[in-house]
């Protein structure tokens, strides 16, 4: 693991309000799911990717980053220190959101019933892909979109507008009737080639940038 | 080896143009940037390290290209101070610590929290609730505690009272005991770099007006007060730059080449950057 990924995680706790909302939107995404609804379960994890946004909030507003510049790490380094920061966080929501279900599952014996899932979920396999490629898919697209904007110096609001539409726009798919398997390997794929472009784009971007 | 070195370097900003031919210093020295707001100095120093970058030129600190691979490693032998930069609101001075021990692999937490002693920094308080002198303190510990071998202080004793400017400058000097320690250190309070450094460069407008040893720049220019008929008397060759008052002339004048009958006064760095940024060249 890298110094500048440390770094970053010893620094996530700073992003506490987010964690609380982390937390909230996977119990709130068990009970839903009991009720039929999956939209604040796939929620979880675009929530958890955007610790790593605060962090990068947090840097702007309290211009801590010429003293990160200044630390030993290349720009490459501290780029990709936030995308793992932003995996991470995600992978962490989805597991956290992964306990209320497990124990409804194995303890109360809790499955979904298809007749009350808008037709989306046919089944416990189903709801646990949902929430593990559609889920991650949906966070990965945010997370590609904010922190791109963010490398490539855009306007705050205009960042935001953008990742919120991308955010909405993955998790509306839910409510289509096309969902299944096939959609939710769709959007992990979809998910995965936005966060490597934005990715790469983001060190080309802030490489050149000025501090 | 230079502590460190500019060649060339052209940087615009939309009204800001920094313009350096060549600028270096040795190591084992300190030497101290004046300049008016809006100057460039911490343009200048964000360039040596990399966090801007030049449209023409080269910056290198200890040999090292600013821009260059090797530079990353590198900043592990330099201790930064950024007059615009800080640390968040909810941390204190134990948590920079430890976000700096993460940062740094020559880190060393026992010599931080001597050096916070040493400067009676609070280390109770969030940066929120802190003084400004405070977080000062706290960004020079943090920048002297990984036991850099170059030292780039923008603006370090802003804000500071005169015991700790003296402590921080006796810091300093400690400091480049060591003959491969080196500082560039920018302040607006000149009688601190009068008391620390043995150079002096006058940043104006980005580019480099003057550049000398200081004892030789105070052995080297003088002022005269004198009433306008007096002022014209004297040596025009001598005179460097002028300013005209209400009760006659003041004249910055170049020592060597005025009469030895006339006696003049010393000036201190400030009166001579006054004369040669405002005072109407001869």
């Amino acid at each position: 693991m890298s110094n500048a990924l440390t770094l970053q995680l010893s620094r996530v706790w700073e992003a506490k309000a987010v964690m609380v909302l982390v937390v909230l939107f996977a119990l709130l995404g068990a009970v839903s799911a009991m009720v039929g609804s999956v939209v604040y379960l796939i929620c979880t994890p675009l929530m958890g990717s955007a610790v790593a946004m605060e962090l990068m909030t947090l840097e702007e507003r309290y211009r801590v980053s010429c003293y990160l510049e200044a630390m030993p790490f290349s720009r490459r380094q501290r780029v990709s220190a936030e995308f793992q920061t932003a995996l991470i966080t995600t992978a962490a929501a989805v597991v956290l959101t992964l306990l209320p279900i497990a124990i409804m599952m194995l303890v109360l014996g809790w499955s979904p019933d298809p007749e009350v899932m808008d037709g989306n979920v046919d089944g416990s396999a189903s709801l646990l892909l949902l929430l593990l490629l559609y889920g991650s898919g949906t966070a990965m697209v945010f997370t590609g979109v904010m922190l791109a904007g963010i490398y490539y110096g855009m306007n705050k609001g205009v960042n935001i507008v953008l990742g919120i539409a991308a955010g909405i726009g993955s998790l509306w798919l839910t409510q289509t009737a096309i969902m299944g398997i096939k959609l939710d390997i769709a959007m992990f794929v979809l998910g995965a080639a936005v966060l490597a472009l934005s990715w790469h784009l983001s060190i080309k971007w802030y490489e050149r940038r000025d501090l | 080896m230079k502590a460190f070195e500019v060649s060339q370097v052209l940087k615009e900003y939309p009204g800001f143009r920094m313009s350096i031919p060549e600028f270096s210093m040795d190591e084992g020295y300190i030497m101290g940037l004046v300049g008016e707001n809006g100057a460039g100095k911490t343009t200048l120093i964000k360039l040596l390290m990399g966090m801007v970058h030049p449209a023409e030129g080269t910056t290198a600190v200890l040999g090292t290209d600013s821009s260059s691979e090797k530079f990353v490693a590198l900043k592990e032998d330099i201790g930064v101070v950024i007059g615009d930069a800080g640390f968040p609101d909810y941390m204190d001075a134990d948590r920079v610590g430890d976000i700096m021990e993460v940062g740094y692999q020559s880190w060393d937490m026992d010599y931080y929290h001597e050096l916070l002693d040493r400067l009676g920094a609070d280390r109770t308080n969030k940066y929120k609730n802190m003084s400004t002198g405070n977080k000062a303190k706290i960004a020079i510990a943090a920048a002297f505690a990984h036991h850099p071998r170059v030292l780039l202080l923008d603006e370090p004793t802003s804000g500071l009272d005169p015991n700790v400017r003296g402590e921080i400058l006796s810091m300093l000097n400690e400091f480049t005991r060591d003959e491969h320690h080196s500082v560039l250190i920018s302040s607006h309070i000149t009688s601190d770099l009068e008391r620390c450094c043995d150079y002096i460069t006058f940043l104006h407008h980005g580019e480099i007006m003057l550049s000398e040893e200081k004892d030789r720049l105070m052995e080297e220019y003088g002022v005269l007060r004198l009433a306008d008929e007096e002022a014209a008397q004297v040596e025009p060759e001598a005179v460097v730059a002028r300013r005209n008052g209400k009760y006659g002339s003041e004249l910055l004048v170049d020592r060597q080449r005025l009469g030895s009958e006339q006696e003049c006064g010393a000036i201190g760095l400030e009166d001579l950057f006054i004369f040669l940024t405002e005072g109407s060249r001869k």
